[in-house]
C-alpha cells in the first residue's frame, strides 16, 4: 500500500519548486524589462539633451528660435539651460536669460518656487537662476528660509552660481538661523562660489552663537585669501571652540602675515586645547616664521 | 582656418566651444580627457589647444607640461579654460607654459577674442 503522506509531500514539494521557478522567471523578465525601459529612457534623454543644446547654441547666436510646447522637449530645454547658464557669463548669459524669460520659463520657475512639493520648489530655484541676468535675487533669498532644507540648499547653491557677493550676509544669516538653518557646508560652498573680495560680508559670522558658523567663516576667509580678515581671524584663535581655533590657524597660515604669529603664540601658551588643534597652531606658527618643526 | 583641439570633459562647454570655433571657420577636434587629448595633439599638431584643468586620467597641467617637454609641441599655444580661480592657480598655469587663462563661467566673445590673438601672435 503506497504511503499517502509521502506522496502528498512530494507533490507539494514539486508545486513549490515549480512556483519558485516561475517566480524567478517572472523576476528575471521584470528586471530585463526595467533595464530595457531604463536604457530607452536614457537614450531618449540623451537625444533630447543634444537637441536642447543645439537649440540653445542657436539662441546664443541671437537666432530667432521658439521653444516648443511639448512637455518632454520643454523640460529638456529647461534642464539644459539651467545647466548651461551656470557656465556662461556676460552677453551670453544675458542672451540666454532674455530668451528663457520671453519663452515663459521664468514665469514657470516662479510658479514652481511656490509649489507645495519641496523638490519642485528646489527645481524652480535652479531654473530661476538660469533666467537671471538682471541680478534680481529676492525670490532666491526668500527661499533661504524655506521649511525644507533641500529647498534652502538649492537656493543657496543657486545664489552661489549667480556669483553675487551681496548674497553673502544672507547666506551667513541663513546658516546661523535656529528655526530653518542652512547646512554650514552648503553655505560655505555657496559663499566660495560668490567669491567676495572682502571679509566684511562675513561680518555676522565672527560673533555667531554657533561656533560651526564662525569656523566656516574662518575657513572661507583663508580659502579665498581675504587679507582683511586677518584681525578677525586673530581674535578667532582665542575662541573657546577648538574647531574655530583650528580653522583660524589654518587660514592665518594661508594669509601668511607674520604679525599673526603673536596671537597664535599667546593661544599656544594656554595649553587648554586638544593635541590635534595644538598641532595645527604649531603648524601655523611655524609657517608664519618659516620654522621647521621636529615631528 | 586653423586646426584647434579642445580638451574638456564637460560636453556642454566642449560642444559650445567647438560650435563657436566652427562658426568662426576653424577645424575642431574635441576630446574629453587629458590622455586622449594629448594623443590627439601629438597626432595632429594643431595650431591651438584649448584645455580644461580638472579632467579624468590626466589633468590640464600635466597635458601642458607634456606638451612643453616635447620639442614638436612646445610652441603650440595653449589656452586654459578652467573653474580654478585662485591667484596661485593662475601662477601655476603660467608657470607650466599656458599662454592664456580664462575662468569659468566664461564669455564666448572673450574666448573668441583670445583665440584670435593666439592664432595671430
Amino acid at each position: 500500500m503506497p504511503d499517502l503522506s509521502t506522496a502528498g509531500a512530494e507533490s507539494l514539494a514539486a508545486w513549490l519548486l515549480l512556483g519558485s521557478a516561475a517566480l524567478v522567471a517572472v523576476l528575471v523578465v521584470a528586471v530585463l524589462v526595467i533595464r530595457v525601459w531604463r536604457w530607452g529612457a536614457d537614450a531618449a534623454d540623451a537625444r533630447r539633451a543634444t537637441w536642447a543644446r543645439e537649440v540653445l547654441f542657436r539662441v546664443l547666436e541671437s537666432e530667432n528660435v521658439r521653444a516648443p510646447w511639448g512637455s518632454a522637449r520643454r523640460r529638456a530645454l529647461a534642464k539644459t539651460a539651467a545647466r548651461l547658464s551656470t557656465k556662461l557669463r556676460g552677453a551670453d548669459r544675458a542672451t540666454l536669460a532674455a530668451w528663457l524669460t520671453a519663452e515663459g520659463f521664468r514665469r514657470h520657475a516662479v510658479e514652481m518656487m511656490h509649489s507645495p512639493v519641496s523638490l519642485t520648489r528646489a527645481r524652480g530655484a535652479r531654473m530661476f537662476v538660469a533666467c537671471l541676468a538682471d541680478r534680481e535675487t529676492r525670490p532666491l533669498l526668500d527661499l533661504l528660509s524655506d521649511r525644507d532644507v533641500r529647498v534652502r540648499s538649492a537656493a543657496a547653491r543657486a545664489l552661489g552660481e549667480c556669483g553675487i557677493d551681496t548674497a553673502v550676509p544672507f547666506l551667513v544669516r541663513a546658516a546661523q538661523s535656529d528655526a530653518t538653518p542652512l547646512p554650514v557646508s552648503v553655505a560655505a560652498m555657496s559663499i566660495v562660489h560668490t567669491a567676495p573680495r572682502s571679509a566684511r560680508s562675513l561680518g555676522l559670522a565672527w560673533q555667531s552663537d554657533r561656533p560651526e558658523v564662525t569656523a566656516m567663516a574662518a575657513e572661507v576667509a583663508g580659502f579665498l585669501h581675504l587679507t582683511d580678515a586677518r584681525v578677525a581671524l586673530e581674535h578667532a584663535v582665542a575662541h573657546d571652540n577648538p574647531a574655530v581655533v583650528d580653522a583660524a590657524a589654518w587660514s592665518l597660515a594661508r594669509l601668511g602675515d607674520p604679525r599673526s604669529a603673536t596671537p597664535i603664540d599667546a593661544r599656544l601658551r594656554r595649553h587648554d586645547l586638544p593635541p590635534l588643534v595644538q598641532r595645527s597652531l604649531h603648524g601655523a606658527y611655524a609657517e608664519l616664521h618659516h620654522v621647521r618643526l621636529e615631528p | 582656418m586653423a586646426r584647434v583641439v579642445v580638451i574638456e570633459d564637460d560636453p556642454d562647454i566642449s560642444l559650445l566651444v567647438a560650435h563657436k570655433l566652427r562658426a568662426g571657420g576653424h577645424e575642431v577636434e574635441v576630446e574629453s580627457d587629458g590622455r586622449a587629448g594629448l594623443a590627439a595633439v601629438v597626432a595632429s599638431t594643431p595650431d591651438l589647444v584649448i584645455l580644461d584643468w580638472m579632467m579624468p586620467r590626466m589633468n590640464g597641467i600635466e597635458v601642458c607640461e607634456a606638451m612643453r617637454a616635447d620639442l614638436a609641441l612646445a610652441t603650440i599655444p595653449v589656452l586654459m579654460l578652467t573653474a580654478k580661480a585662485l591667484e596661485v592657480d593662475l601662477e601655476r598655469a603660467y608657470a607650466v607654459g599656458v599662454d592664456e587663462y580664462i575662468q569659468k563661467p566664461f564669455s564666448t566673445r572673450e574666448l573668441m577674442v583670445r583665440v584670435a590673438r593666439l592664432l595671430h601672435a
